[in-house]
């Protein structure tokens, strides 16, 4: 399934939206994305998930690499993650560095 | 500065003479060195006459001459401070050979001084006709001459240099006889330099008569001018070549006070006087005066008081004991007084050092690791989520809450090591909690590409925390650099080696599949030095100067931090292959002909990267003797003469460029080659010394000799764990300093104050303090050594312990006895060193009993 990523600026909020497939193919596309936004230096990123099918380790790695370059304190925030997206994540533990919610009405 | 006078009572200069001379000039020299109370002689053919008068050039003005230069023999030639070939056509009568297949008795004189370094020989003007039968005397080396010669200069292969005088090494050439007086004072300069009359050296020092400087009366111990440079070993033939310093203008002697230090072995002491006579570690001699304000200390280890030795200064300043020396130098007599203020003796009795006890490092290992247990978790519980890599000076946190994973390691890595050494079962908790909290929040586990690899570290704010993924190190931005990867292996490769933990196999394995997978160069070998975040490529175009590179890290410190020890836990055969293949690149890349010192970097066809940031063409001393220590590691795992030649070559080579033979000590990072016009490889930022390039020398020159029993090889070790041990140890606070002045005054400024650093963290020190024990014990002391294990019962395959605690040569150690859970036990393969563990509910404690075998030391 092919992968997309638009990005929303809502004053210092980016929020991007994925859909499909982030896997190593994808990845730097992905990490092009989430560089521009923390060269914002935007208060708070939120993904948007639900409709992302699968994140292989390489698209973790971007969210990694791009939570590091946010300033501290900024928040990451992950919506609607599918568990076994989730599960990718806490095996590299970063759910103990973002802010993991159900759904966008959350 | 002035000059005071009869500076070379004592000494001879003897000086070529024939017809054609130039008037002034020997006139000149015949009153300049007389004046400083030289002995001048004048030596010519005299073809069976008992003497011969010559003319001058300008003004025939007779010159009568009665010394035979054919009658000059080796001891008389040994006697003479300097030969002179002067200007004018002196030198061309005197290459005049009446057998064209013969030298002229005038060269072959001349050649014979060449062949004695003590033998100052000055050539000015034309006087260089004189060498042009034996150009291989001067090729390779500076030197300046009458510009009608510049031509036969370079055809004699020499570097001819655009300056009146010039000095290179033991050579002193002069532009012409205009610049006599020059020419001479450069002369003078040098032999009073080398005042000390020479004589046999103390059984230690090398080479003890070749380099005599003293620092006293008349020669001031910054360059006066060049000291003669003893000849290096043929393996650095080229460096030994390379230009050697010019004389600078006017040359500069430092007429203020200043303080310094001095190692040596007393030579002689006269009480009465004061006056103590000292002979450093290259065999120059330095006199200095004892006082009533001199203190004196024994040394002392980590934790243990302060001994005073002032009230017995006579009977322990005798020949032969090795002792520092710290005072003042005062300018004064043309020279300067060196008043000793501080004394401090390595050993209660001649040729005995306080650290070769067998527990002296235990004990050290023990404060270390009580200084970090109590700076990071006070008394009580073990808590890493208040673990922080930056302590200050005396152990103290700072706001700063970052966790980097590799000063976690390393910390691991030293507790683990107190642990094998002392038994003590607080250190094994800290080690056991520190690799749980790696595993926890330093892991990424990497499902898609069955790999594991290791945060940078972690910044924690209360609950949360941010993962550091990236390098935040200035060399290794914005990527994974393999360095990091390796040493978090160290701290949980230790550990393995005592529980036999699987998950921590686990987590080394899926290691070295991201190793072999990412940072391997399956095409030319060894490995790249950093991948990049996000495809995990070496070749990614977002690692700037770091893309498709290997260093020494990258390629080396596999070895050293964790896979030896790896390899000592499993005997697994890929270990071992891995090993052998760092190995041998580190042999066929790394040495280079024109240095003393390896190459550090590389582009990934091992072309040299000498452009790279800091490092340019730069060496780091302690990583020369990095790859001496664990080449002689790897000869007990597979032995090829290369890595054993390598490694000797090394340990012969690098006191002369790397060390302070003045002072004692091991420098940091010098240009790996001279400049034109430098005598000495010149320090890159400072001369300061770091304690994990100590540690280096230390374990080098013990393996060195422990393997051989080369005593030179002991000396080294000895002087150099002599100068850690005085000046790294923080007495006041615990740990040890990051770095120390070149007189051994701690340097305490920015980061080389804290005690937690990335590097700090109780690898180096523990990793000194533990291999040197083993060595100490059972290569050199023949003592024996108990160990201390706690296996997993799910722990080691086949349930076999290993408990070699370094790769050792065959046949050298033994397992004598083995105590599982404080009773004896009879399981083990006393050649092998290895205990097959009971069958068990839970883990056990196991102690390993090793001694030396009788004999059994061969070269391997």
């Amino acid at each position: 399934m092919s992968f997309s990523a638009t990005m929303r600026l809502d004053d210092d909020v980016a929020t991007i939206r994925l859909t499909g497939d982030l896997d190593a193919r994808s990845a730097p596309e992905f990490n092009e994305l989430v560089n521009e936004a923390t060269g914002l230096q935007v208060n708070r990123m939120v993904l948007i998930m639900d409709e992302l099918a699968y994140m292989s380790s390489a698209g973790l790695r971007c969210l990694v690499f791009a939570h590091q370059k946010m300033p501290p304190g900024r928040d990451l925030v992950l919506v609607g993650a599918r568990p076994e997206v989730v599960e990718t994540i806490k095996l590299t533990g970063f759910d103990r560095s973002v802010l993991i919610e159900q759904s966008t009405e959350a | 500065m002035s000059t005071e006078g009869a500076r070379l009572t004592g000494r001879t200069i003897a000086i070529l003479m024939e017809s054609d001379y130039v008037e002034p000039e020997l006139h000149y020299y015949q009153r300049r060195f007389a004046e400083e109370g030289a002995k001048v002689e004048f030596l010519t053919r005299l073809w069976g006459q008992p003497s011969i008068t010559f003319h001058g050039h300008e003004y025939q003005q007779p010159f009568t001459v009665d010394g035979d230069l054919e009658a000059v023999d080796a001891e008389r030639l040994a006697s003479f401070d300097a030969l002179i070939v002067p200007s004018g056509m002196v030198s061309d009568r005197l290459r005049y050979t009446e057998d064209v297949k013969e030298l002229s008795p005038a060269v072959k004189l001349l050649r014979d001084a060449f062949a004695r370094p003590e033998v100052l020989k000055g050539i000015i003007c034309h006087g260089l006709w004189l060498a042009a039968p034996i150009p291989e005397v001067v090729r390779g080396r500076r030197l300046t001459c009458h510009n009608n010669l510049i031509g036969d200069a370079r055809n004699m292969g020499a570097v001819y240099t655009d300056q009146d005088v010039v000095v290179d090494g033991d050579l002193v050439t002069g532009r012409s006889a205009g610049h006599c007086h020059l020419f001479a004072r450069m002369l003078i300069d040098l032999v009073a330099a080398r005042t000390a009359p020479r004589r046999p050296a103390l059984p230690g020092p090398r080479r003890p008569a070749e380099a005599v400087r003293s620092l006293t009366a008349d020669a001031a111990p910054a360059p006066v001018a060049a000291p003669v440079r003893a000849p290096a070993p043929a393996a650095v033939a080229a460096p030994a070549a390379a230009p050697a310093p010019a004389a600078p203008e006017g040359a500069y002697r430092p007429d203020f006070t200043f303080s310094d230090l001095v190692a040596g072995y007393v030579t002689d002491y006269d009480a009465d006087r004061g006056d103590l006579g000292l002979r450093t570690s290259d065999g120059r001699t330095v006199r200095a005066r004892v006082g009533p304000t001199t203190t004196a200390e024994f040394l002392r280890n980590l934790g243990h008081p302060y001994v005073d030795a002032g009230a017995h200064l006579a009977d322990l300043l005798v020949p032969g004991r090795h002792v520092f020396a710290h005072g003042i130098y005062y300018s004064e007599h043309g020279g300067h007084t060196f008043e000793a203020k501080r004394l401090v003796f390595v050993g209660r009795r001649v040729g005995e050092y306080e650290f070769a006890d067998p527990n002296w490092w235990v004990d050290q290992l023990k404060e270390l690791a009580r200084f970090y247990r109590r700076a990071q978790f006070g008394e009580g519980e073990i808590d890493y989520a208040d673990y922080r890599t930056v302590l200050r000076l005396g152990g103290d946190k700072t706001d700063s809450h970052v966790q980097e994973t590799d000063t976690i390691s390393r910390l691991i890595y030293g507790m683990s090591s107190a642990y094998m050494l002392t038994g003590d079962e607080d250190f094994l908790e800290v080690a056991e909690r520190g690799t749980a909290y790696l595993r926890d929040h330093m892991r990424f586990v990497d499902r898609d590409e069955d790999v594991v690899y290791w945060y940078h570290g972690i910044e924690v704010n209360g609950d949360s925390e941010r993962k550091l993924f990236t390098s935040e190190f200035g060399d290794d931005y914005d990527a994974i650099p393999m360095y990091e990867q390796i040493y978090a292996l160290a701290g949980p490769t230790q550990l393995y080696r005592i529980t036999g933990d699987r998950r921590i196999a686990s987590d080394i394995d899926g290691t070295l599949r991201l190793i072999k997978r990412f940072f391997r160069d399956d095409d030319k070998g060894g490995y790249f030095s950093h991948i990049d975040p996000i495809l995990l490529s070496p070749h990614h175009e977002s690692l700037g100067p770091n893309r498709a590179r290997k260093n020494w890290n990258s390629v080396g410190d596999h070895a050293p931090a964790y896979l030896f020890n790896l390899y000592l836990a499993t005997g697994d055969e890929a270990h071992r292959a891995m090993l052998e293949e760092c190995f041998d690149l580190i042999a066929e890349h790394m040495p280079e002909a024109g240095s003393p010192f390896v190459q550090e970097r590389f582009h990934a066809d091992w072309t040299p990267d000498r452009s790279w940031f800091w490092q340019q063409n730069r060496a780091v001393v302690g990583h020369n003797l990095k790859i001496a220590w664990n080449l002689m590691r790897m000869m007990s795992v597979t032995a090829k003469d290369g890595y054993r030649e390598l490694a000797e070559r090394i340990g012969r080579t690098m006191p002369e460029f790397g060390s302070d033979r003045q002072r004692g000590g091991w420098y940091d990072v010098v240009e790996r080659t001279r400049a034109e016009g430098e005598g000495v490889h010149r320090f890159v930022w400072h001369d300061r010394k770091a304690w994990w390039q100590q540690e280096q020398a230390i374990l080098a020159y013990q393996i060195l000799a422990g393997h051989s029993g080369d005593g030179e090889f002991l000396r080294h070790a000895r002087e150099a764990a002599a100068f850690y041990n005085a000046y790294f140890l923080d007495h006041d606070e615990g740990g040890v300093f990051f770095n120390v002045l070149a007189d051994g005054t701690p340097y305490l400024v920015g980061n080389e104050r804290f005690k937690g650093s990335h590097s700090m963290s109780m690898y180096h020190t523990a990793e000194l303090c533990f291999l040197a024990t083993v060595y100490e014990r059972l290569l050199i002391d023949a003592e024996p050594l108990t160990l201390h294990f706690k296996p997993r019962p799910d722990g080691f395959a086949d349930r076999t312990l290993r408990v070699a605690p370094d790769a050792l040569p065959a046949g050298r150690v033994r397992l004598e006895w083995v105590e599982i859970d404080g009773r004896p036990y009879s399981a083990f393969d006393a050649a092998a060193l290895t205990v097959k563990l009971p069958d068990s509910e839970h883990a056990v404690t196991v102690r390993a009993h090793l001694a030396p075998v009788e004999g059994g030391r061969t070269r391997g």
